[in-house]
């Protein structure tokens, strides 16, 4: 994986945000200048914009919607991005909003990246409404493709049911996800893992890489 | 579908509603409920002898919400509180033409236009009536995407038994958050026939009136009675609440929603530290739960009332038990959620 642009789209929750900041994580380890883009805007809350100061810590930037725009819901699309999309020195991660409504903001930024050195992935849970089944993933994938005018080029798999996931939960949900990569004829990228089944699930049970996730995005009695 | 799914609270409460045999639905959206009137539109849009319609505005949803349930079928809006508020006229006219709907309020901060963060500033509204009018919704308050479920198809049993509009009253937190669900299969529950009221034509009978005055008042006083003794025979038979270690507990907070699902960390991190605390969870608002708080008011006499508002339950609570037991009050609002160390903090200065 080593596109520079990297943009996360996919259903609404199906959990590009926590992917998004733990790939940005990653990427940091192999490049000095990494940079997350909150392009958030459906969601109200839960955006990579609450997980801010941890990724500055980390020497990530991250572009959201500062102060009291962070809590505006405003469709908001700061000017650095753009900059940020041509400068070749960064490694850009896209946090989009969720279903085709979400990537309604791509569209802004087409002309740029279409001759680019980007991919654009489609985050899928199996078990979020409107992603169930093989059907609804391609239709999905139709929707945001037309909506984004842009190419979906690799497929993320994340089935999981929160703090109710289990082994069986992530391989059952991963072959239905395999399957509609293939029908999709798309490469499926990597699986994504809650970090604690690391034990349990190893890469080696998977044909495809395995990205261990830690979540951000806790809730108030967590 | 009886498998697990992910839902977010705004979505389980859609899908909910569409397994009780919601097929109407007309609402405006506002954040942080707009995912819900988003699942609606998805899914009735496709459905057969199904309605949708995004209104022009709140106060159209809610009368479009009166005429549909006219017609005795099962009709839900939802909104957050600033829209709530633009309903209440219409909700007064559907609880004195007593029929029968279901109205979701994910509440946020304000007053005002305030922000689009959790809060429960709207309790007052809810369970005292809201709109003008000597009324009261069926408020039930939920406190994770599975009760969001589980109490939105009870609502609308409880709104046809009674013929009063009920209210799922949750906040932008649960309605934002994600969990995973179930939909089960629910008992078949016995309900009154509608026959005798609604309109759905009148050839060859007598023409049905659903009309929410009447100008004389000796008459409007006896609709008033009538509608009144429907409240007493809610609290008589349909409060609900959860209760947690409250048999020695050193203190008893009294919590519901977000804020109760803080507090049972809170109770886990206090036993830690050796301190007993107790939960009492009004699941019904309205009804409220006061037999059970008065109850343990005997026995244990420190109480401490947890709201995501500067305090507001605390006067049922109060009102609960009546003198016999300290009652004090921890509260944040204007969006803002109280951590569990927080009311942790605040309970160690009452023992």
């Amino acid at each position: 994986m080593s596109k520079r642009i990297k943009i996360f789209v996919g259903g609404f929750g199906s959990g590009k945000t926590e992917i998004a900041i733990n790939y940005s994580i990653y990427c940091r380890k192999n490049y000095r200048q990494v940079a997350i883009v909150d392009l958030d805007i459906v969601n109200p809350y839960f955006r990579t914009r609450e997980a801010k100061d941890a990724l500055n810590l980390k020497d990530i930037k991250v572009i959201a919607p500062q102060d009291e725009w962070a809590y505006a819901g405003l469709p908001l699309i700061s000017p650095e991005i753009k900059g940020l999309i041509q400068d070749a020195d960064y490694h850009l991660i896209l946090d989009v909003g969720g279903d085709d409504i979400g990537t309604v903001v791509l569209g802004n930024f087409k002309s740029f990246l279409q001759d680019l050195d980007y991919e654009m992935l489609l985050v899928v849970n199996s078990y979020r409404p409107f992603t169930q089944s093989i059907l609804q993933i391609k239709q999905m994938a139709q929707e945001i493709e037309n909506t984004s005018r842009l190419k979906i080029s690799g497929v993320i798999s994340n089935p999981n049911l929160s703090i109710q996931t289990d082994e069986e939960i992530i391989k059952q949900g991963h072959i239905l996800i395999k399957r509609a990569a293939q029908k999709l004829k798309l490469p499926l990228k990597f699986i994504c893992i809650d970090e604690r089944f690391s034990q349990k699930l190893k890469t080696e049970n998977f044909k495809e890489a395995v990205f261990y996730i830690k979540r951000f995005m806790k809730l108030p009695w967590e | 579908m009886a498998e697990k799914i992910l839902m977010k609270g705004n979505e389980a409460i859609g899908e909910a509603a569409i397994c009780a045999g919601c097929r109407y639905y007309f609402g405006y959206p506002i954040t942080p409920q707009s995912e819900l009137i988003a699942y609606m539109a998805k899914k009735l849009l496709k459905m057969k002898d199904a309605s949708f319609v995004q209104a022009e505005s709140e106060l159209a949803a809610i009368n479009m919400v009166y005429g549909a349930a006219s017609t005795g079928v099962r009709v839900m809006t939802s909104s957050s509180s600033p829209g709530i508020s633009l309903m209440q006229e219409g909700i007064s006219y559907i609880a004195c033409s007593e029929v029968p709907c279901v109205v979701v309020n994910m509440m946020r901060g304000g007053p005002g236009l305030g922000d689009i963060q959790p809060a429960q500033g709207d309790y007052f509204q809810a369970t005292k009536g809201g709109g003008h009018g000597d009324y009261h919704l069926i408020v039930l308050a939920p406190s994770s995407v599975q009760e969001l479920v589980d109490l939105t198809m009870d609502a609308f049993d409880l709104a046809d038994k009674y013929r009063n509009p009920a209210m799922i009253l949750g906040d932008g937190l649960l309605g934002q958050m994600m969990e995973a669900v179930e939909f089960k299969e629910r008992p078949k529950v016995d309900l009154p026939s509608k026959e005798s009221w609604t309109l759905v034509g009148c050839k060859g009978r007598k023409p049905h009136w659903i009309v929410p005055f009447n100008l004389n008042p000796s008459v409007l006083e006896k609709m008033n009675l009538v509608i009144n003794e429907k409240y007493k025979k809610l609290k008589e038979h349909e409060v609900r609440y959860e209760s947690i270690n409250i048999e020695n507990a050193d203190l008893i907070i009294v919590a519901y929603g977000t804020v109760a699902r803080i507090v049972k960390t809170v109770i886990q991190k206090a036993k830690k530290e050796g301190i007993n605390i107790g939960l009492i969870r009004p699941i019904t608002l309205f009804p409220f739960p006061e037999k059970i708080i008065s109850k343990t008011a005997e026995r244990i006499k420190k109480f401490l009332v947890v709201e995501m508002s500067l305090g507001q339950m605390i006067e049922d609570v109060k009102l609960a038990v009546n003198g016999k037991a300290e009652v004090n009050f921890y509260g944040r609002c204007g969006g803002i959620i109280p951590t569990p160390i927080e009311i942790l903090k605040e309970l160690n200065k009452y023992l």
